[in-house]
């Protein structure tokens, strides 16, 4: 064999550095991907739903409490009506929905650009565009799992204060 | 350049018969296995809840049946009890498929990117495909239920104003 000059072919070294997706593989992951931009779409429509409703909500409490009398009636004597408790509450549940949305968004904006990419690379055999599409996944399932953990220790915290806050009380009485 | 004898280099053919994954690719598939593998796990604790909840909704309804002091109310709200049971049970048993899917795709995908093993990832290709289908055919039967109980609703509304 003489020595030559050619140029790199592209030859796997052994190990395979890189991973091969035969037919079947490429069709289950286009599936996926095909469900995946339908999914982010609807995710979509939800994402404006939320925000439709972030910004509806408050008047849309405000309306109930001027249409329905009984509403404008004191919870406790002299104390606050209960229409004016649902407009305070009214501002949280703004934010809450505000920020539903943006995670929704996300969410939503990871799992279609997945979905759009894997179709084209698996289409064209394109490991670049399935490189960018499988970044979108990773950060897809990552960015449900933080949130997951976000509100499971949010939870957990106040479920520890509300014991804490409950035994100070109780021994405060005490005393 | 001489012309060579050399065996015949492992060329892809143009354009590719099969999807090459490189190294950073290979990566992300991990890290998305990681993390699917323990939503799956959370999943998992989610259908345990909701049969506890089932188990409890059943064993308590009878119970509220036999202290309802109309005549009536034994049979109907044992009967109501394990009615609601159903959705119930549904739930579960679509959100148990859900969680499965994902974590198969999740350890298989971890398993087979570690070794480059092309039956495992296809397997967890074949379980992410399942799961994506899962919930959208989940989404698309609710959103046609509601269409269609709208348009129901709509109609009972529309015909009591028809009669004369």
């Amino acid at each position: 064999m003489d020595t030559t000059e050619t140029t790199d072919p592209i030859v796997p070294d052994y190990p395979l550095p890189s991973l091969v997706i035969g037919e079947e593989g490429k069709y289950y992951l286009h599936t996926a991907g095909r469900w995946a931009t339908f999914l982010g779409i609807f995710g979509f429509v939800i994402t404006g739903l939320t925000l439709l409703e972030a910004i509806f909500i408050g008047s849309l409490f405000s309306l109930m409490g001027r249409l329905n009398p009984a509403m404008n009636m004191p919870t406790t004597p002299g104390g606050p009506a209960a229409s004016s408790i649902m407009s305070a509450f009214s501002g949280v549940i703004s934010f809450v929905c505000v920020l539903a949305a943006v995670f929704y968004f996300f969410l939503s904006y990871y799992l279609y650009k997945f979905g759009t990419g894997i179709k084209k690379s698996t289409t064209f055999n394109d490991s670049v565009t399935a490189n960018k599409s499988l970044e979108y996944l990773k950060s897809h399932f990552k960015l449900i799992g933080i949130t997951t953990i976000v509100i499971i220790s949010f939870y957990l915290l106040i479920f520890i204060g509300a014991i804490l806050v409950g035994v100070f009380a109780a021994s405060a009485l005490h005393q | 350049m001489d012309s060579t004898e050399t065996t015949e280099p492992i060329v892809p053919d143009y354009p590719l018969p099969h999807l090459l994954i490189g190294q950073e690719a290979k990566n992300y598939l991990y890290t998305a296995g990681k993390w699917a593998r323990f939503l799956g796990i959370l999943g998992f604790i989610g259908t345990a809840i909701i049969a506890l909840l089932c188990v409890f909704a059943g064993a308590v309804s009878p119970i509220m049946g036999a202290f309802s002091s109309s005549s009536t109310g034994l049979p109907v709200s044992a009967g109501a009890g394990a009615l609601s049971m159903v959705p119930l049970l549904l739930i579960m048993i679509l959100y148990f498929f859900v969680s499965y899917f994902l974590y198969q795709f999740g350890t298989n995908i971890k398993n087979g990117v570690a070794v480059n093993d092309m039956q495992l990832v296809t397997k967890a290709f074949r379980n992410l495909k399942s799961h994506f289908k899962l919930i959208g055919i989940i989404l698309i039967i609710i959103i046609v239920s509601y269409i269609v109980a709208f348009i129901i609703g709509g109609l009972i509304f529309g015909s009591t104003f028809m009669h004369h």
